[in-house]
């Protein structure tokens, strides 16, 4: 009941929306342009808004660069839609928004141009806005940013770093936040940066920014006095290994900076930041030279080396026989591109002829290079790892110098029985090939084959042949019944007993538990049994009867047994003979 | 028991003296192909060693055709003097020598098949095909190495496997009969499945001996054209180094049937019949 209500009401709602759609009436496109302020201070981050009205698809043309204005990436288009009744009318609002963020790099009036928003085949202007920026000369007065580089000027390769120091009067302590503005701090053309290990901690009690983003790499460090003023002085620091030659610019860097509040907000269930105090300060643009290597003294296997630089080897083990791995470790440490040069290789060094080298594996950082050879020595004649020579250029002396390892003593025993390497090395080379003819092709006897009919036949038959076997046995019981296993086992167990009875009587009853297995009877069956000749003759029971002889034999050593084992007679009965008889008695039928 | 027993052996004594006196079939299948079989040389010596030794010393000396020739004639020549593998295998060496790689691996497959287990016949098959291009003739994969164990025998040697197959499962059946029980009933299923396994080696290189099999030994590959002239239409292009079954043969032209069980004819050259 409730659902088809709702559904009623979608419905309608879905009507009245179709209804004044079809009756509203669209307004002709409109394209405008605003800023959030019209006078701003230098430094301070303004809105610019470019909104397309009465359309529904646009494109922004992006505008060219306006010199002194660091115009951010433009965001949208955000759209906006609302149906209004105006005078009886249905009126349809539609509108395409762009922000983008400007931030002033020097003081002056600017002309921000018409900026073109294309709206299907036609393309349509905005007017042009003026921007009137000043210098917040209190935010001089109380704060500062200086961005300081290790060298104006530096050689294609070498590493510099780049410091930003700034801060506020120390006496405001109430001041808690600093947005930079560092239009290179990102990327820096012409350059790559140098991973650096962080610096101190960050102060607990500053909220720093870099272009709106969250920056935590700062540090603070001893209070500067400028101006006559102490100023509470933070840094963060950035390194580079310029590429190319040429002027690498760093654009005007602006801070902003000054207090913050905390604001609950409610609805968000969290906290937002709110500026109750704002102040701007300006640094100067700074431009750093990059000098390109000279040509002239170049040695020819330089590698790009460029800093001051010490070396230092080690090798290990020492003691080797020739063809042994030898690793021998150089690590190389200084201000320098230590990250990016390319380490020499002994194999092209005429000292390390005596040498095979198996391959490296190498540990960058920005304050050390490690390289581990893997050498071998060839001949036992060698007596150290000789130095290892690296083209550097020193910035300082602005020369090329060679770096060289110190020699390394080392003792190589030679090879027993053996070549040395260099000569196996200059041996005829090995590769697979054919294997060679057999000369003497002589045939052997060649095996006879079975016949395909009797392999088929055999197949045929043995199973039939089996199963008829097998169905003869069965129709005299099942073979593997207790009964046939204790009758097969008869003559084996009678064996067994006749060693372990230890007089007339144990002998007896194992010749009485033979019989009865043999007959499938029990042991007593055959204690007093008597022999009564019957019509047919034979032992009564027997299935088989016994030839007479052997009747007459069984009956007299099974009396004999009985006898002596009741009597108490200590005479001896011979074992074998009990055995032969038993064997008689299976053979006869038993 | 002892009653069975003798059955048995009697009936494994009036089979024995049939499989000992069976000849053996294995021989030259085709000595007259024309498929890349040269012929000899009109001055080559007809007896079947004197010929191999010929071709022995022109091998040493290092003149591959002649060689060749002096093999090709002692193949022809037949008999016993000369064991038909090494030769098949001499003359893949030739071949091979003479940079035709191509009738090198036909050679080396044409002795491997009369020696399945020679390890010098498959290392150099394995070598001439690596050099000629062609797929390896073990490609290590588990259906590669089934056919391997399978076609590892002679006809005469998994004939006698089958046998005493047979022969293993006759006697565990006999046990079950007389002695019965579980244990004997799960072995003389095992030894039933043996059996039946054992025959399958036997029936591939029946198989194998039977079909006129051809290797196509045209490195790109050849043409399998729906009739014997040039110009014909190409089925399909059959794989270098891959097996086909003679069906017919015309001057110059041989028809087979190709790997997806299309007929159709290819150049005499093309291809290498490995009965030999």
């Amino acid at each position: 009941m409730k659902d088809g209500f709702v559904h009623a009401l979608r419905a309608a709602a879905a009507l009245v929306a179709l209804v004044l759609c079809a009756f509203a009436q669209s307004a002709e496109p409109r394209v405008t342009a605003k800023l959030s302020t019209g006078v701003a201070k230098l430094g301070e981050q303004i809105t610019l808004q470019v909104i397309a009205e009465n359309v529904a698809d646009a494109t922004l043309v992006p505008p060219s660069a306006i010199e002194g204005l660091r115009v951010g990436a433009f965001s949208g288009p955000f759209r906006e839609s609302s149906t209004t009744f105006s005078g009886g009318r249905v009126v349809q609002y539609l509108a395409l928004t762009w922000n983008a963020a400007i931030r002033p790099e020097k003081t002056g009036e600017f002309t921000i141009p018409p900026l073109s928003v294309k709206i299907g085949n036609r393309v349509a202007q905005t007017a042009a806005l003026s921007l009137t920026v000043v210098a917040d000369l209190q935010g001089e007065d109380l704060g500062f940013i200086q961005v300081i580089p290790s060298s104006k000027r530096v050689i294609d390769g070498q590493p510099f770093s780049v410091e930003v120091r700034f801060g506020w009067d120390a006496r405001r302590t109430r001041f808690n936040y600093a947005i930079l503005s560092l239009p290179w701090w990102r990327q820096l053309e012409g350059t790559v940066e140098n991973a650096l290990a962080p610096s101190g901690r960050p102060p607990s009690d500053v909220y720093a920014f870099i272009d709106n983003e969250r920056f935590e790499g700062i540090e603070e460090i001893e209070p500067t006095t400028l101006r006559g003023t102490t100023f509470r002085t933070f840094r963060m620091v950035k390194s580079f290994t310029p590429t190319r030659a040429g002027q690498l610019e760093l654009s005007t860097s602006s801070l902003e900076f000054g207090r913050v509040v905390a604001r609950e907000d409610f609805f968000a269930f969290r906290q937002s930041l709110e500026r109750a105090e704002q102040f701007f300060a300006r640094g100067e643009p700074l431009s750093i030279e990059v000098v390109p290597l000279p040509e002239s003294g170049r040695p020819f296997d330089f590698g790009g080396a460029v800093g001051t630089f010490s070396v230092k080897a080690g090798a290990e083990p020492r003691d080797v026989t020739a063809g042994d791995s030898i690793k021998f470790k150089v690590e190389w440490t200084g201000a320098g591109n230590l990250e990016f040069f390319e380490a020499p290789d002994p194999e092209h060094q005429e000292a390390f002829k005596g040498f095979r080298v198996y391959g490296k594996t190498e540990t960058k950082s920005v304050d050390r290079r490690v390289v581990v050879y893997d050498l071998a020595p060839l001949e036992s004649t060698l007596q150290a790892i000789p130095p290892l020579e690296m083209p550097v250029f020193d910035p300082e002396a602005m020369r090329y110098v060679r770096l060289a390892t110190p020699p390394i003593t080392i003792h190589v025993r030679p090879l027993k029985d053996a070549k040395t390497l260099e000569a196996e090395g200059s041996a005829e080379r090995s590769a697979r090939d054919l294997v060679d003819i057999d000369a003497r092709a002589e045939a052997s006897e060649s095996l006879p084959r079975v016949p395909g009919e009797v392999l088929l036949g055999a197949l045929v038959l043995a199973p039939a042949l089996a199963l008829g076997v097998r169905a003869r046995v069965r129709r005299r019981g099942d073979p593997n019944a207790p009964a046939e296993k204790r009758r097969r086992k008869a003559r084996r167990q009678l064996e067994r007993e006749l060693a372990s009875a230890a007089d007339a009587r144990g002998r007896f009853e194992a010749f009485c538990e033979f019989l009865g297995a043999r007959t499938r009877e029990s042991r007593e069956a055959w204690i007093g049994r008597r022999f009564e000749r019957g019509a047919q003759g034979g032992v009564p029971g027997l299935a088989t009867p016994l030839a007479p002889e052997l009747e007459r034999e069984l009956e007299r050593e099974l009396a004999s047994l009985e006898h002596a084992a009741w009597s108490g007679e200590a005479r001896e009965t011979d074992r074998g003979r009990l055995l032969a008889l038993a064997d008689r008695l299976i053979a006869g039928g038993l | 028991m002892g009653r069975w027993l003798a059955i048995l052996v009697c009936l494994l004594a009036a089979l024995a003296p049939r499989a000992l006196a069976a000849e053996s079939t294995a021989g030259p299948a085709d000595g007259t192909s024309s498929v890349t079989s040269p012929a000899a040389s009109p001055g080559a010596p007809a007896d079947a060693r004197a010929s191999f030794e010929a071709g022995v010393a022109a091998y040493r000396a290092g003149d591959f055709g002649r060689a060749r020739a002096h093999w090709l004639a002692a193949l022809d020549a037949g008999g016993d003097q000369v064991d038909r593998k090494a030769l098949c295998f001499a003359l893949g060496n030739a071949a091979a020598r003479s940079q035709d790689l191509g009738a090198a691996v036909g050679w080396y497959s044409a002795a491997q098949r009369l020696a399945p287990r020679d390890a010098d016949v498959l290392a150099n098959l394995e070598f001439a095909r690596r050099e000629a291009g062609f797929e390896p003739f073990d490609k290590g994969d588990l259906t590669s190495t089934l056919q391997r164990v399978f076609d590892a025998w002679t006809v005469a040697e998994a004939s006698w496997i089958a046998l005493g197959a047979i022969v293993l499962f006759f006697a565990v059946l006999l046990f079950e009969a007389l002695r019965g029980g579980a244990g004997w009933r799960r072995f003389a299923i095992l030894c039933g499945a043996g059996a039946l396994l054992a025959i399958v080696p036997w029936v591939r290189a029946l198989e194998r001996e039977r079909a006129d099999a051809l290797l196509v030994i045209e490195k790109s590959g050849a043409p399998l054209r729906s009739e014997p002239r040039d110009g014909a239409t190409t089925i399909e292009t059959l794989a270098a180094g891959s097996g086909v079954r003679r069906l017919d043969e015309l001057p110059g032209w041989v028809r087979v049937t190709g790997v997806e069980n299309a007929s159709g004819w290819v150049r005499a050259e093309s291809v290498f019949a490995l009965a030999r």
